[in-house]
């Protein structure tokens, strides 16, 4: 069926529902926690309704909340770098195997998607442990004599949410990947291009899109991960989600777990407007130097 | 890297003509003939590109068996056949791209097997000519030259005079999806030729195009390959395609060759059924040969009668199909008679008039339709329900084995 078909008023129609749903469920309460975050708590008598941006301040002056938050963001941003650079060659191979071999990798893409992350992670609390099967397996080939420490660290961290939220970022490249026409990459290598030179000039510029909305999800998804970072971080690594958790749920602290919530919002979609910011500056510059060879010719 | 083959030496950059009539002279001392290339003519390398014996196979599917060719230095050859036959594949397996599993192809003297395609300096241009979508044009047309390392100022000069050559250098800075069909096609052609290939592979160069623009572009290819001495291979299945560009054509089925010869060749003396139905509009009709010897046989077809024709190793009591052209048949009034021509008596059931030609849909005595072109100017005077008599040269009638 072709889109056109239906009017333009057509679709706004159809498009009504979802927008009404997305309206009442997430607007709605979106608004209510920045109203709840300027309000004030005082633990003998409960959230005191005001226009107060002090629990802001106390977050942002404060090295120890800050702290938190850079390392929200650190381990996110690893997570995504992480998931990127491993889900190429799975995309790779997702698009050229067939049978069960594609099928197993699915699975096993999806499995810790579908699986609690609770399981998932106390699946790697036994594998990162200090007796658990990565010390041994590295002890036991003469990498390291001393168990590594990776329960309980940024870096443990980072495989947990690597290994959950990798499926996403696969599955946006490989579908980016699947739509590029084969014949592309045979062309670069009659024209004296390498497989690898191939895969930089045309197969990665053309998944570009693909990677753009994997790193994006893997990217939010990381930020405002809770049981992953939790359960392999604990409380000697805490992320900003523990924070707000703890906040609202222990402290009942409900206006400064909302003035977190909306520092984690804001810095998220921050940091996926500058990359935006800056993509566009960079095409601009590029349509610039095209139109200056142009005129230098 | 030291494998990779050297750019073709330039200074072979005769005019069209010459090479015209070097790539004929090719032809006729390949296809037996005795006479020698003239002397002016700078001697031609007559197996440039040697095919042996390429054998691939997928799985259970044999896709090539056997196939083996030679192309000379300059010369045009098209691969035609149908869907399936494995022109492609052979196509392929020159690039690089598929690993025969059998044979060899051997490129000025040196085999090719193990080189990986980067290493063949082979052009390419695809059937969808896979232009770099993100890529500028002149980011397409550099991309050869910047693999080959070469310096910048080059680059520029190089590619700009590959674009004017396809009149498309006002289009450098504009992007691929921007041009129309044609314009891309141009494009494909600059990008594969600015490399200076030692070959030229072209993949179905036409079918993309719609039928107005195809005669368009067949004619700018033929000019653009004019000016151009390279040894070129062409896959099609459009045998119009094939004879309007090619030296000499491989009809292939089925994983094998058929046939190879120049268009002329394969028209006039085709070697087997198969061949004479690809190359040209036919009719066919089936019998049994009931006398055989060098110089002809005698097909006798059920409600027809006898037919006399050429014999392409059939011996008496074979099954045989008979194949003549349409415009070798002559419409006589009944009852017409002659000893050179075998003759069939028939009725007009639909008279299409063409402009260049009137074709006529006749029914034979034993049900088969038969067509029949007739080029005199206006059209032949005939009536729907005519009878009427078939009349063809008994030299003009070819009979190979027939099928079961």
């Amino acid at each position: 069926m072709r889109l056109d078909t239906i009017s333009l008023k057509g679709w706004l129609a159809l498009a009504l529902v979802p927008l009404a749903i997305f309206a009442v469920f997430y607007v709605v309460p979106v608004f209510q926690l920045f109203w709840l975050s300027l309000s004030r708590f005082d633990p003998s008598v409960g959230i005191i309704p005001a226009v107060d941006p002090g629990y802001f301040i106390e977050f942002l002056t404060d090295g120890y909340y800050l702290g938190i938050l850079g390392r929200t963001v650190f381990v996110s941003l690893a997570a995504t770098l992480a998931t990127a650079i491993l889900a190429y060659p799975l995309a790779i191979y997702l698009l050229t195997s067939k049978g069960w071999r594609q099928t197993s990798l699915l699975v096993a893409l999806v499995l810790p998607l579908v699986t609690s992350s609770i399981v998932v992670s106390y699946g790697w609390l036994i594998l990162l442990g200090q007796k658990g099967l990565v010390n041994n397996l590295a002890m036991g080939l003469g990498i390291t004599s001393e168990p590594l420490q990776l329960m309980y660290t940024d870096t443990g961290i980072v495989i947990g949410l690597t290994h959950v939220l990798l499926v996403f970022m696969s599955l946006s490249i490989a579908a980016s990947m699947q739509g590029i026409d084969a014949n592309l990459a045979k062309a670069a290598r009659s024209l004296g291009a390498t497989p690898w030179t191939t895969f930089r000039k045309i197969t990665f510029p053309l998944t570009l899109p693909g990677l753009r909305t994997g790193c994006l999800l893997v990217f939010s998804l990381s930020m405002s991960a809770y049981a992953t970072p939790v359960l392999i971080g604990g409380s000697r690594r805490k992320v900003l989600s523990y924070l707000i958790y703890q906040q609202s749920s222990s402290l009942l602290n409900w206006p400064f777990a909302a003035a977190m919530a909306v520092v984690l919002l804001v810095s998220t979609l921050g940091i996926v407007g500058l990359v935006r910011l800056y993509e566009r500056v960079r095409k601009n510059a590029a349509r610039h130097g095209a139109v200056a060879v142009e005129a230098g010719r | 890297m030291d494998r990779s083959l050297e750019p073709r030496d330039r200074a072979l950059d005769a005019n069209s003509q010459q090479r015209a009539a070097a790539a004929t002279a090719a032809a006729r001392s390949i296809a037996g003939g005795a006479r020698s290339a003239e002397p002016h003519i700078e001697i031609v390398n007559m197996s440039y590109i040697e095919i042996q014996d390429l054998e691939v196979r997928y799985g259970n599917f044999q896709a090539l068996s056997g196939v083996s060719f030679n192309v000379a230095e300059r010369e045009r050859i098209c691969l035609l056949g149908p869907s399936g036959c494995g022109k492609t594949t052979t196509l392929q397996v020159m690039a690089g791209f598929v690993a025969p599993s059998g044979g060899e192809v051997r490129l000025a003297g040196r085999s090719l097997t193990g080189l990986a395609p980067e290493k063949r300096n082979i052009g390419i241009m695809f059937q969808n000519y896979a232009l770099f979508p993100h890529m500028t044009v002149f980011d397409n047309v550099a991309f050869g030259l910047r693999m080959r390392g070469v310096a910048p100022s080059e680059i520029k000069r190089q590619a700009m005079a590959a674009l004017e050559r396809v009149r498309l250098a006002h289009a450098a800075q504009k992007m691929p999806g921007m041009m129309s069909g044609g314009e891309q096609q141009r494009i494909a052609f600059a990008r594969a030729v600015v490399i200076k290939p030692s070959l030229l592979l072209l993949d179905e160069p036409f079918s993309n195009l719609d039928a107005r623009l195809r005669q368009e572009m067949r004619g700018e290819l033929l000019e653009l390959l004019a000016g151009l001495p390279i040894a070129t291979v062409m896959v099609t299945h459009d045998q119009e395609e094939a004879m309007a560009i090619a030296d000499r054509i491989v009809v292939m089925r089925a994983g094998r060759i058929q046939q190879i010869g120049t268009p002329g060749e394969i028209y006039s003396s085709p070697m087997s059924l198969f061949a004479a139905r690809f190359i040209g509009d036919s009719n066919t009709f089936a019998g049994k040969v009931t006398k055989a010897d060098g110089n002809g046989v005698e097909v006798e077809i059920a409600g027809l009668g006898h037919i006399r024709g050429r014999n392409h190793g059939l011996s008496a009591g074979d099954k045989a199909e008979i194949l003549v052209r349409p415009q070798h048949v002559t419409l006589a009034k009944p009852g017409f008679a002659e000893g050179q021509r075998n003759v069939v008596p028939a009725t007009v059931e639909r008279v299409l008039f063409l402009g260049h030609r009137t074709e006529i849909h006749v029914r034979l005595g034993d049900g088969t339709m038969f067509i029949v072109w007739a080029q005199e100017h206006g059209g032949p005077d005939v009536q729907q329900g005519a009878a009427v008599t078939l009349a063809w040269n008994v030299t003009d009638t070819f009979a190979f084995p027939g099928a079961g």
